[in-house]
């Protein structure tokens, strides 16, 4: 049996929360925040099974603090959109392959956290899958919910 | 209580299953173990994240990885490459259940293309095994159309269920195909179209690959050979065993193993006969592990082969989008969620293509019902990891403005000297056993073959009126379709087992899955490790009769 997964640290959640709001801004649908995205995101990075790879998501997520902390003197979380967008852009622009690769599973976990069942902490009120058309029951129960004739 | 099966099955896949079911019925005392677990229909998940993108049907990395080495690479990384899954019924209860039969000639690759890398002949040929695949697709329900692919080998009789019910869409791809000169046909699917032994028809509730079936439907080896082999009276299922030695007397036969149950203790037991049946890089690697004087590199290992010619599948796909707006006259939202057409036209190459004039089978259909699967590779389409206002954006349009068809290719993946199985010298799983590490090698045939299939695929799809049509990879891995590391022939200077899976250097012990496969065919595999576990069956049940086991 598994142990309870231990929480993100408060800082790291912080900062995972503004990143989902810039992956996920609410534009052209629901967003981050509306369909609490970062909960379902958050929850996959803390799962066992994602356990090796964990510490990298946090050493992002602790480098986008700290890189924050250097070039605007306060917190991810707290910095305008463009000074986020462009931390972001650092990660997805960055020669290390491994950072890139943790960087696309973070942008992952945040779909995850959009338009997986809101049993996981995202998709909050349905309001992710309903941004793109589909029906709780459909995704829940099937396409084709009546059996068919033999 | 200390007792001596007759034999004791290892694994309770497409390998294991049928081989348990008939010896079972034929009389014999088979304990079948299984390192995953069993699971009812309904425990099943119809939730994306559980069962698609968490262990629910492989083990968690960090847990149980592989080790991956690519060829030119210093480090080798962990992956789940090779993982089939693990679970009663293994791969089979979470596959596509797309049955094909392989080609005559995909038995006898190395007459015909000589000695190009590592190919090889099998040891028996199409018309040996015909009568298997005939029993296989009877036991498992297969709907299809029988002599509708005109590329096929002979069958001696048709599929025991008519194709399932498609969408609307698929006439208009039939047509499109035929236009091109091509032989579309229904694919052939272990999905039953009516109820069939007991089992429902199909719901269509989209639950397909990647899910566990909710209603049976699905001829998974759970729902058939396991199912018929518990119903024996001869067969106990001891689920969740990890089997962690093959173990030998002092003469050098195979005498059991050993397992840890799910309760963390070490049990040992005792059989006549043995058959590891784990999935192909998960067979070598528990013979690796099964080290003893008379084996000190391993178990059925003296020429040194076991784990070699480690093969995939080749696999390419693309897609297409018809956009709503631009066919009112089409059925586009129609709910069916199955498009099921396949091209064998293509199986073999034209010359200039590659240097190997061999390739595959297309497989149309839709994306699987896994909204964020779809949206990760609406994500990734382009150049450029779409994020912030473009990911919506192209969310949005994915979901809202156009039906996405897509398509895979399923291509030979060449054996070569370069692609292989070894215990790992620095990585230990949860019980402490070396994993295994894969050395991979692709060849430029890989991607000149799936190049080659892919276009034809955009091709149909283009004449069928796509919008826009996309390539997506080509000529990349099949990561849970794995065959290979105890190739059977008739040499044991180079091969590990005979031609009824039986190893060379030990008389009682058989390697029943995908690991046997001289070559992996063009076309997926499950139906053939199905039949060939059949006849390997059939050969037991003769042998002992005989006095020969």
């Amino acid at each position: 049996m598994s142990a309870t997964p231990e929480p993100l640290k408060q800082e790291h959640r912080r900062t995972l929360q503004a990143v989902a709001r810039r992956i996920l801004p609410g534009v052209h649908g629901p967003g981050a925040t509306r369909t609490a995205a970062a909960v379902g995101a958050e929850a996959a990075i803390v799962h066992p099974c994602m356990r090796g790879l964990r510490p990298g998501v946090e050493g992002l997520l602790g480098r986008l603090q700290t890189q924050a902390g250097q070039l605007y003197a306060k917190e991810f979380a707290s910095c305008t959109t463009d000074e986020q967008d462009e931390l972001l852009r650092g990660l997805e622009q960055d020669p290390n392959r491994w950072t890139r690769l943790v960087w696309r599973f973070l942008i992952g976990f945040c779909i995850e956290g959009l338009l997986g069942d809101p049993v996981h902490g995202g998709n909050r009120g349905f309001l992710g899958w309903e941004g793109v058309e589909l029906k709780a029951a459909d995704v829940r129960a099937g396409l084709c919910r009546t059996p068919r004739e033999a | 209580m200390s007792s001596v099966h007759d034999v004791v099955v290892i694994g309770s896949g497409a390998g294991g299953g049928p081989l348990a079911a008939r010896l079972a019925r034929a009389g014999w005392k088979v304990l079948l173990l299984e390192k995953g677990p069993f699971r009812r229909r309904e425990e099943y998940p119809r939730d994306e994240v559980t069962a698609i993108l968490r262990d629910f049907f492989v083990p968690a990395m960090p847990d149980e990885p592989h080790m991956l080495l690519l060829a030119g690479a210093q480090q080798a990384q962990p992956t789940q490459l090779g993982w089939v899954g693990n679970s009663v019924g293994g791969g089979t209860v979470r596959m596509g259940g797309f049955f094909y039969r392989f080609h005559p000639d995909d038995f006898r690759m190395a007459s015909l293309h000589g000695g190009y890398e590592a190919l090889a002949d099998w040891p028996y040929d199409y018309d040996e095994l015909e009568p298997y695949y005939t029993q296989a697709e009877w036991d498992c329900g297969i709907s299809g159309a029988g002599g509708s692919n005109p590329f096929d080998g002979r069958r001696s009789a048709p599929y025991p269920l008519p194709p399932l019910d498609t969408h609307p869409l698929t006439t208009y791809l039939e047509q499109a195909c035929r236009r091109l000169g091509w032989h579309p046909f229904p694919t052939p699917r272990a999905v039953v179209s009516r109820p069939y032994q007991g089992r429902p028809a199909c719901s269509y509730c989209g639950f397909c690959a990647g899910f566990g079936c909710p209603t049976g439907a699905r001829s998974s080896v759970q729902e058939t050979y396991v199912a018929q082999a518990l119903a024996s009276g001869n067969c106990e299922l001891r689920p969740s065993a990890m089997v962690r030695e093959v173990t030998v007397d002092s003469d050098g036969r195979a005498s059991g193993c050993t397992y840890v149950g799910h309760e963390g203790a070490e049990h040992t037991v005792r059989a006549r006969v043995v058959c590891v049946c784990c999935s192909a890089v998960e067979s070598a690697r528990l013979l690796l592990l099964s080290q003893s004087p008379p084996f000190p590199n391993g178990l059925a290992n003296g020429s040194g082969l076991v784990g070699r010619n480690l093969q995939f599948h080749g696999f390419s796909n693309g897609r297409a989008r018809f956009r709503y707006e631009k066919h009112p006259d089409k059925p586009l939202r129609h709910d069916n969620p199955f498009l099921e057409c396949s091209l064998a036209d293509h199986y073999f190459l034209p010359e200039g293509v590659s240097d190997l004039p061999k390739g595959g089978l297309l497989r149309f259909g839709f994306p699987a019902h896994s909204p964020i699967s779809a949206a990760l590779r609406a994500a990734e389409e382009g150049p450029d990891l779409l994020w912030g206002r473009r990911l919506e954006e192209r969310l949005h349009e994915y979901f809202h403005e156009y039906l996405t068809v897509d398509f895979e290719v399923f291509h030979d993946f060449i054996p070569n000297d370069r692609t292989f199985v070894t215990l790992d010298p620095k990585v230990r799983d949860k019980w402490s056993l070396p994993v295994a590490r894969i050395h991979l090698d692709v060849l430029e045939h890989h991607r000149a073959a799936g190049r080659f299939l892919v276009d034809r695929g955009l091709e149909a799809l283009a004449e069928m009126g796509a919008d826009e049509v996309l390539t997506e990879e080509i000529g990349e891995t099949a990561p849970y379709l794995v065959h290979g590391t105890c190739r059977a022939g008739r040499d044991p200077a180079r091969s590990v087992l005979n031609e009824y899976c039986r190893a060379h250097e030990v008389p009682n012990l058989f390697v029943v899955d995908g690991s046997f496969m001289p070559t992996s065919g063009g076309a997926s595999p499950t139906l053939t490790i199905l039949a060939n576990s059949l006849r390997t069956a059939d050969h037991m049940i003769a042998s002992a009769k005989a006095g020969e086991l």
